[in-house]
């Protein structure tokens, strides 16, 4: 088995995650309680990763970061790389695929939380960041915990968006997903095999992390 | 304390537009729909007019104008809410302490104390809300809006969601509580004794619009209007003719009762609407030409006495309250027939006939004993 693939898997998916519950959570908190009427189409925008096909997400994403774009260019004389074919290219990736998955079961889990309890909270002299902390994360931690598992979930398994940013370069950016194809195109069946076995029940535990998580939402 | 508030505001399909000033502890009564919770969250900061302004004690919380509208967090008055709003993540010291950041920890620990002998839920501290019962809630609610000594206390329909007789014990222990803390109160009611009991002004919304406001006995005494009546309790609206002007009296037939009233520049011969309380009719079992209306509930509550409902030979039914004293006929059945007549100086003239009023069915009126719950 190829251990590598499985580092650089972690690797990807961990960042990804972690970046995704850094934007994605306050994102989800501010869509519970937008009441404007872009709502929907914000909503929608967020949510457009998952109904694209990954390519064509990929496809855009080069777009945003490549040589050619400003981002890539700023990126570039920043640090000197550019995230095309780079592990942290991959992570990007995965975190924009990533990201809606969270965002949308988060958003469900804060809306579920009784607006009466932040008023409660107002009330008493407390300000909004203060309220979100010790009320509303509190009461949603089962949702939001939830929609990271999923999160986590869909970095893993991500394929193709990653491959049109990163490539699938041996050692570097290919990750177990990825591997799993070039074992198969390769007649690599045991490697292919036991690749699969491992993203299967990392697969099937993070599903049951969600069942678990999710059983109860709001406790009152 | 005194509270000023003279607002306009648009919740959905529905527009409030409140002004009154009280100069005490006021209760904000009317049926469901009247607005008044919406005044209450507009006194909080929870809900935003679209215009006019409020003021406590002379502090300007509201003023669309010129553009004041303190947060929520800033107003410092505690809000007690129809269903608590108990933090149920939280054990009930950590729901009391909640909005007493800013203490050191043993000063909080002392006030979480104080507020807890008072309200005697020492017992429940360590306890989460879903282990408590729903009068137990509402001393917790009560407990964490008053901790943070705020300058008026607003609760919202607090003894609404208690069993019958929890509520009569809260309400007694709401007035004590008054008495010891002083601290002056906004209460939103749709029970009359409610209103009375712990209220010095009472104000009355229907449809979003104040119909009266006044001191409790100006309010109950004198209802403006019968759909003010009928939300003081005056559960009898009959319609009447003025047969007699004496003086500053008016003699009113309605439904072959005689009935004595205030003569506000009435004339004779002019449809009026008759009010009377349950307890400003006198009914005693007769018989024969004496009787004048038929038994058709008995709604007492045991030995205690209560109300009757009393079906005139006239036609409309009157609730009638028998009272303690009104053994002997507290046995398991009661006389079929009766005579009824209105006390002296007991009833109300309206002029006009009575009209089905708006966000009350006159019939539930007449055959409500008591306002619901």
């Amino acid at each position: 088995m190829d251990w590598v693939a499985l580092r650089i898997s972690l690797q990807v998916a961990l960042t990804a995650t972690a970046l995704a519950v850094l934007v994605g959570v306050p994102l989800a908190w501010a869509l519970a309680r937008w009441r404007g009427r872009s709502r929907e189409a914000a909503s929608a925008l967020v949510l457009a990763p998952m109904v694209l096909p990954p390519t064509v997400l990929g496809y855009y994403l080069l777009l945003a970061v490549g040589r050619g774009s400003w981002v890539g260019g700023a990126l570039e004389t920043l640090f000197g790389a550019n995230l095309v074919f780079t592990w942290a290219g991959a992570a990007l990736a995965a975190f924009v695929a990533a990201t809606p998955f969270l965002v949308r079961t988060a958003q469900a889990g804060f809306e579920s939380v009784d607006p009466s309890f932040a008023e409660a909270a107002r009330t008493l002299g407390r300000g909004e960041w203060s309220i979100f902390f010790t009320v509303t994360l509190p009461l949603a931690w089962r949702p939001v915990a939830a929609g990271t598992a999923l999160a986590l979930a869909r970095a893993l398994g991500e394929f193709g968006a990653t491959v049109m940013v990163a490539g699938s370069i041996p050692g570097r950016t290919q990750t177990m997903a990825l591997a799993v194809y070039e074992a198969v195109q390769q007649g690599r069946a045991s490697d292919a095999q036991a690749l699969a076995l491992t993203l299967t029940l990392v697969g099937v535990g993070l599903l049951a992390a969600v069942g678990i998580a999710s059983r109860r939402v709001v406790r009152r | 304390m005194s509270v000023s508030v003279d607002i306009r505001a648009q919740v959905g399909g529905f527009s409030l537009e409140a002004a009154f000033d009280a100069p005490g502890s006021v209760a904000l009564l009317g049926a469901s729909g009247a607005g008044k919770t919406l005044a209450l969250r507009a006194l909080a900061g929870l809900l935003h007019p679209h215009a006019g302004r409020i003021a406590l004690d002379g502090q300007v919380l509201f003023d669309a104008a010129a553009g004041v509208d303190v947060p929520t967090r800033a107003r410092r008055l505690g809000y007690v809410f129809q269903d608590y709003a108990l933090f149920p993540h939280l054990s009930v010291e950590a729901n009391i302490a909640y909005g007493l950041r800013g203490r050191s920890p043993q000063a909080t620990r002392a006030r979480v104390g104080e507020v807890a002998g008072l309200l005697g839920i020492g017992e429940l501290l360590a306890r989460r809300p879903a282990q408590l019962s729903g009068g137990q809630r509402q001393r917790v609610a009560l407990g964490r809006a008053l901790a943070p000594e705020p300058d008026a206390l607003l609760l919202d329909e607090p003894f609404a969601a208690l069993d019958a007789p929890v509520r009569a014990e809260l309400v007694a222990g709401f007035r004590t509580l008054q008495e010891r803390t002083g601290v002056p109160t906004v209460l939103v009611t749709h029970d009359a004794a409610e209103a009375y009991l712990l209220a010095r002004d009472v104000v009355v919304l229907d449809a979003g619009e104040v119909l009266q406001a006044g001191t409790r006995e100006q309010v109950f005494g004198a209802p403006a209007s019968p759909v003010v009546a009928r939300l003081v309790g005056v559960s009898n609206v009959l319609s009447g003719t003025l047969t007699r002007v004496d003086g500053t009296e008016a003699l009113v037939e309605a439904a072959g009762l005689g009935v004595r009233a205030p003569a506000a520049g009435l004339a004779p011969g002019a449809p009026v609407t008759v009010g009377l309380r349950p307890g400003g009719l006198d009914a005693r079992p007769a018989e024969g030409a004496q009787a004048n209306a038929t038994l058709a509930a008995d709604l007492r509550a045991g030995l205690r006495g209560g109300p009757v409902a009393l079906r005139l030979d006239a036609g409309p039914v009157l609730t009638v309250d028998l009272g303690p004293g009104s053994l002997p006929w507290t046995g398991p059945a009661l006389p079929a027939r009766w005579r009824v007549q209105a006390r002296p100086g007991a009833g109300m003239v309206w002029p006009g006939s009575p009209a089905p009023s708006h966000g009350l069915d006159a019939s539930k009126g007449a055959s409500t004993p008591y306002p619901e719950r």
